[in-house]
């Protein structure tokens, strides 16, 4: 049986589909008043373009290089 | 050619507890980070001397503009306003824990930027400390290129698991 749009809806009110996959746009102003537009992807990197100057910046959200061990002893 | 994953370089490391005795100090502020593009395929278990800046995969496809010139910038110089990024090596719950203030750099015009190599500038060898994949190709124009470190820092070993 497929899923409706409202079966769908449902499962999102109840946060099983939490968050929609692909880049999430935002627009903001910078304290000169120029308007940006914020492009953040789904890794959290974020592209930020301004209205004026030509300008572009990029936000990269990194992560932590973790390096884990196990303690064992091991005999013959 | 692709970057997948970030990484340490086991021959640095190797080089660092052996009679080698390489003199990596991860507080000081003359490491630089340099960007390459996705044309590099890194090898963390490459040899001491291709696990280093300008040898090995790094010795090409590094990616460098206005703002950040060949051969990186300096950790004394990468945070917002010039600011050094002020490493700190410390403990914490039994794991080794390398962190440092986010990265700023202003006034950058980079294209395709893929990953950054942290690596010991003062030393010989450049020799590569850490790569971190930034996931995808990013390009500033006349922009800020920041890094935001996550909250765990930016390397962590896990000596005590």
């Amino acid at each position: 049986m497929n899923g409706t749009p409202i079966d769908l809806e449902k499962l999102r009110s109840l946060s099983v589909i939490s968050r929609r996959s692909g880049d999430r746009v935002s627009y903001g102003e910078r304290s000169d008043g120029v308007k940006v537009k914020h492009t953040t992807d789904e890794l959290g990197n974020r592209v930020t373009e301004h209205a004026k100057g030509d300008r572009q910046d990029v936000l990269i959200n990194a992560p932590t290089v973790q390096v884990t061990t196990a303690t064992r002893e091991v005999r013959d | 050619m692709s970057v997948t994953a970030s990484g340490l370089f086991t021959a640095t490391w190797q080089d660092i507890l052996d009679a080698t005795q390489l003199a990596i100090d991860l507080s000081l502020t003359s490491h630089k980070l340099a960007h390459f593009s996705n044309s590099i395929t890194p090898d963390f278990d490459a040899s001491a001397a291709n696990a280093a800046y300008g040898a090995g995969q790094y010795a090409s496809n590094e990616v460098s503009g206005t703002g950040w010139a060949a051969g990186g910038v300096a950790l004394s110089a990468i945070a917002s306003g010039g600011a050094s990024a002020s490493p700190t090596l410390t403990v914490s719950s039994g794991s080794l824990v390398y962190d440092m203030n986010d990265v700023a750099v202003s006034g950058t015009t980079l294209t395709n930027a893929r990953c950054g190599l942290l690596y010991a500038d003062a030393l010989a060898g450049n020799n590569a400390i850490l790569l971190v994949n930034y996931g995808g190709d990013y390009s500033t124009v006349n922009g800020i290129f920041g890094i935001t470190w996550a909250a765990g820092g930016v390397f962590t070993l896990d000596l005590t698991p």
